[in-house]
C-alpha cells in the first residue's frame, strides 16, 4: 500500500504542528479541572457572592453586619485602595463592594438618616441578592431602634441576628448531575470540536496538499497502482487518521472526566464526537482538494474553524450568543454538535422520548457532512478533467 | 538612497498578501466573531426577574398576609424588573414547570412555608431570602411584643417595620460601565499590535545575507546596512500603524466596542504599540539565525502566550495572572497594551495609562538594542546556500 505509506510519512512529519493543538487542549482542560469536581447536591446552601467589606467605622453594629453577611458572601482578599477595588469589580473577582463610612454607627443609633455606599456591576443578580440581605439586617435594626429607645448596640445585634436566623426549609428534588459540573463537562466537550476540526484539517489537508502537487499527481497517475486503488488507500488513510484523532481526544476526556459522567451520557457524547469527526473529515477533504498553497491553507483553517466554533457556541456557551447569530450558525455542524452535548450532559434522566428529538442533531451533522463531501467530489472530478485537458 | 529603499520596501510590503491577511484581515474577522459570541452577554448575565410557581392550595388561599407580601415583590419597581414573576398553579403543574426549567423554584404552603428547587444558585437563593424575610419580620414583631407587651395594645405607638432601602447608595465604579467583554477586544488589539513582528521578522530576514537571497543581494549594494534596516522598519511601522488604526476604527464604528472617548490617546497606544511589535519581530529575526519558519513559530508562540495572559482567551485571566505574579503587569507587552486601553476606558486619571505607554517605549528601546547588537558588523566568509522556500 504505497499511497497509504506515504500518508503515514506526511502525518509523521507534521506531528509537532499537530501536537500544539493537543497540548493547548490538555492545558486548557487541566485549568478547567483545577476548579474541582464538586459532589452532587443533596442539601441546599445559600448562594454566595464575592464581596469586599470596607468598614471605616468598626463598631459592634458593623461587625455584627459583617458576620451576618458571611452567610451570603465570601469576603475577597483585595486591597482597599480605589484602583484595586475598581480592577477587582471589573474583572469579576468580586461582585459587590460595600463601604461603611466613618460615623455611620453614631448617626444610625441616634436615628439620623444614614448612607452605606455600594458598588456593583449594573443590574446583576448577585447584587440584587446582597441588596436584599443587607436590607434585611438594617431594616430589622431600624425596627428595634425605633420601638425600643435606648437599646444598646450589642443587644441590637443579638436581637437582629436571632430574628434573621429563622430559615425557610428547602426541599431539593432530582439533582442527579450537578449543574456546575455539567457546565464544566459541556465546556470541555464543546471545546473539543475545535481541536478535532483543526487536527483533521491540518492532517488531511496537508497530506492532500502534498499529494496533489501537479508533478507528484502526474507521477502517481502513471504508476501501476490503479486509480481506484489509490483512492481507496487515501480513503483508508483518512479514516484511520480520523479514528486515531478521535481516540486520542476521547482518551483525554476519559482520563480527565471518566467517572464524572453517567454511562449513558458518556456513550451518547462519544457518539456525537464521532459523528462530528466524520463531518470534520469531509470538510478537511474539501479544503484539501480545493487549496494549493500552505499559506492559504493555514489562513482558511483558522478562519473556518474559529468562525464555526465561535458562532456555534464551542467557546462561549450558546445562551450567551444572540438569536440571530445562532440561527445563522445552524448551517455549521458545530452548532448541532454543541447543542447535542449541552442538552444531553445536562439531562438528569435520559429516556427514549427525550432522546428522540435530539437524534435529529446528529442527523443534521451527517447531512452537512454528505453535502460537503458531494461538493468536494464534484470539485475533484472537475479538477481531474481540467488536468487531463 | 534612504527614500529609495523606503519606497521599495513599502511597495514590497503592500504586496505581501499573506502578512496583510494575518495583521489586518484576520483580526477584523476575529473581532467580528467576538462580537457575535458576546451578542447576548449582558442579557444573559443581568438580572431579569425570577420565575416562581406558587402552589394554589387551601393553605395559600387562607394566608392573606403571605399573599400580600408576595404581591408586593411581584410588582414592578419603577423601571426595574419585578423581583419575582409569580404563577399560581397546582402542585403537579408546578413540578412540571420546575422540571422543564420554566421556573426557578416552587413555593409550597404545607402549611409551613417551604421552597422546592432542583438546583442552587442566586435565583433560588433570592426566593429563599424573600421567604426567610417574610418569616423573620413576623419573628421580629413577636419578639418585640414579648419584650414590650404594651405595644400590642396601643398600635399607635408602634413604629412599623421599614421596607425601603434608601440607605444603600449606589456608587459608580469607574468612568464607564464595568463590561468585561471589552477586555477581549483590547487583548485582540494587543495581539494584532504584536503581530507587527511579522513585518519585523521580514525586515531583518531580507537584509541579512545569510538568511535570504534578497539579503545577499542588498548586502553587496553600496548602502549602509543600518540605513537599510531603518528604512524597512519605518515602512513596516507606518503600515502596521495604519492597519491598527483601521482595526480600531472598525471596532469602534462597526462593532460599537466602547473605547472611552480619548481618540488621541488610543492612537498613541497604537503608534507606540506597533513600534514595540515591530522591534520585537526584528529582535526575534536577528537572534534566531536562518529558518524563517522557526522564527515565525517562536514569535507566534510568545505572542499568543502573552496575549493569553493579557486576557485574549479568558478576560478574567488578565486579572488572575497579575494577582498571582504582580510583575507580569509590567513585563508583558500585550498586557501593557490591553491595560493602557482599559485604563483609558475605566479610570479617571491618566497615570496608569502613562505608565503603560512609558514601559512600552522602554520595551521598544530594549528590542531595538538587541536587534542592533545581533545584526551589527556581520561579515560572511561565505554564505550557505539559501533555499527559496525555507
Amino acid at each position: 500500500m504505497p499511497v497509504f505509506q506515504a500518508y503515514k510519512r506526511v502525518i509523521k512529519k507534521n506531528i509537532p504542528q499537530l501536537m500544539i493543538y493537543i497540548v493547548v487542549f490538555v492545558t486548557f482542560a487541566a485549568i478547567l479541572m483545577s476548579s474541582g469536581v464538586p459532589a452532587s447536591i443533596v442539601k441546599f446552601d445559600d448562594a454566595r457572592a464575592r464581596m469586599v467589606y470596607v468598614d471605616e467605622d468598626s463598631s459592634v453594629l458593623t461587625e455584627g453586619l459583617k458576620s451576618y453577611l458571611s452567610r451570603y458572601a465570601d469576603f475577597a482578599d483585595v486591597k482597599h485602595d480605589r484602583a484595586s477595588l475598581q480592577d477587582a469589580l471589573f474583572f469579576e473577582e468580586v461582585d459587590y463592594i460595600l463601604r461603611i463610612p466613618a460615623g455611620f454607627t453614631e448617626n444610625f443609633m441616634a436615628g439620623r438618616p444614614v448612607e452605606i455606599e455600594k458598588t456593583s456591576r449594573p443590574s446583576s443578580t448577585s447584587s440584587v441578592y446582597l441588596d436584599m440581605n443587607i436590607g434585611k439586617f438594617i431594616n430589622t435594626a431600624r425596627f428595634y431602634l425605633a420601638n425600643i429607645p435606648g437599646i444598646s448596640q450589642q443587644e441590637l445585634v443579638d436581637r437582629v441576628s436571632a430574628d434573621l436566623s429563622v430559615e425557610t426549609s428547602v426541599e431539593v428534588i432530582s439533582a442527579d448531575i450537578n449543574p456546575d459540573f455539567g457546565e464544566t463537562l459541556s465546556i470541555f466537550y464543546n471545546y473539543m470540536s475545535y481541536v478535532i476540526l483543526n487536527l483533521l484539517i491540518l492532517g488531511v489537508g496537508t497530506f492532500m496538499l502534498v499529494f496533489n502537487q501537479l508533478d507528484l499527481r502526474r507521477r502517481t497517475l502513471c504508476s501501476p497502482v490503479p486509480l481506484r486503488q489509490q483512492n481507496m488507500q487515501i480513503l483508508f488513510g483518512n479514516l484511520i487518521y480520523a479514528m486515531v484523532c478521535w481516540i486520542i481526544v476521547m482518551a483525554l476526556g476519559f482520563v480527565m472526566y471518566g467517572n464524572a459522567m453517567p454511562a449513558k451520557q458518556a456513550v451518547l457524547v462519544a457518539l456525537n464526537t464521532i459523528v462530528f469527526t466524520f463531518v470534520s473529515l469531509s470538510i478537511s477533504f474539501l479544503i484539501g482538494s480545493t487549496l494549493r498553497k500552505r499559506e492559504a491553507m493555514s489562513a482558511v483553517t483558522n478562519v473556518l474553524s474559529l468562525g464555526m466554533c465561535f458562532t456555534g457556541g464551542a467557546f462561549v456557551p450558546q445562551y450567551l450568543i444572540g438569536e440571530q447569530v445562532l440561527s445563522f450558525a445552524r448551517i455549521f455542524p458545530t452548532y448541532w454538535y454543541v447543542r447535542f452535548n449541552d442538552e444531553i450532559i445536562n439531562m438528569p434522566n435520559i429516556t427514549w422520548d427525550l432522546l428522540k428529538p435530539r437524534l435529529g442533531y446528529l442527523g443534521m451533522q451527517l447531512g452537512i457532512a454528505v453535502a460537503v463531501l458531494a461538493v468536494a467530489l464534484v470539485i475533484v472530478k472537475q479538477k481531474r478533467q481540467a488536468e487531463n485537458a | 538612497m534612504f527614500s529609495h529603499v523606503f519606497k521599495y520596501r513599502m511597495k514590497c510590503f503592500l504586496g505581501d498578501r499573506v502578512t496583510l491577511f494575518w495583521t489586518m484581515i484576520f483580526p477584523i474577522l476575529l473581532s467580528t466573531l467576538f462580537l457575535m459570541a458576546f451578542s447576548n452577554f449582558s442579557k444573559a448575565t443581568g438580572f431579569t426577574g425570577i420565575n416562581v410557581a406558587v402552589v394554589d392550595n387551601n393553605a395559600f388561599r387562607e394566608n392573606k398576609p403571605f399573599q400580600d407580601a408576595l404581591a408586593s415583590v411581584a410588582e414592578k419597581r419603577g423601571d426595574e424588573e419585578p423581583l419575582l414573576s409569580v404563577r399560581l398553579v397546582s402542585r403537579e403543574e408546578a413540578e412540571k414547570l420546575l422540571g422543564d426549567g420554566e421556573v426557578h423554584g416552587i413555593i409550597l404552603l404545607d402549611p409551613d412555608i417551604k421552597l422546592v428547587v432542583n438546583q442552587r444558585g442566586f435565583n433560588q437563593s433570592i426566593i429563599k431570602s424573600f421567604l426567610d424575610q417574610y418569616q423573620q419580620i413576623r419573628a421580629s414583631y413577636s419578639s418585640l411584643f414579648q419584650m414590650i407587651p404594651e405595644l400590642l395594645a396601643s398600635r399607635d405607638a408602634l413604629e412599623d417595620f421599614p421596607v425601603d432601602y434608601d440607605f444603600l447608595v449606589e456608587k459608580v465604579p469607574g468612568k464607564n460601565e464595568t463590561d468585561i467583554t471589552v477586555t477581549y477586544f483590547y487583548a485582540l488589539l494587543a495581539m494584532t499590535t504584536l503581530y507587527g513582528s511579522f513585518w519585523g521578522i521580514r525586515v531583518v530576514h531580507e537584509t541579512q545575507a545569510d538568511q535570504s537571497m534578497e539579503g545577499a543581494r542588498v548586502n553587496v549594494a553600496p548602502v549602509h546596512k543600518i540605513k537599510m534596516l531603518l528604512a524597512g522598519m519605518l515602512a513596516a511601522w507606518i503600515i502596521q500603524f495604519a492597519e491598527l488604526a483601521i482595526l480600531v476604527l472598525y471596532m469602534s464604528t462597526v462593532l460599537k466596542v466602547s473605547f472611552g472617548d480619548q481618540a488621541g490617546c488610543i492612537l498613541i497606544t497604537c503608534l507606540v504599540g506597533s513600534l514595540t511589535g515591530i522591534t520585537f519581530g526584528t529582535m526575534v529575526g536577528g537572534l534566531i539565525k536562518r529558518r524563517y519558519g522557526l522564527k515565525i513559530g517562536v514569535m507566534l508562540g510568545i505572542t499568543m502566550t502573552m496575549s493569553g495572559f493579557a486576557g485574549l482567551y479568558f478576560a478574567s485571566f488578565k486579572y488572575k495572572v497579575i494577582k498571582a505574579v504582580p510583575i507580569m503587569a509590567y513585563i508583558n507587552p500585550a498586557n501593557l497594551i490591553t491595560d493602557a486601553l482599559y485604563a483609558l476606558y475605566y479610570f479617571d486619571t491618566y497615570e496608569r495609562f502613562a505608565l503603560n505607554i512609558a514601559l512600552l517605549m522602554a520595551f521598544a528601546a530594549v528590542f531595538c538594542l538587541a536587534t542592533y547588537l545581533s545584526v551589527r558588523r556581520n561579515r560572511y566568509a561565505g554564505i550557505p546556500s539559501i533555499q527559496e522556500s525555507d
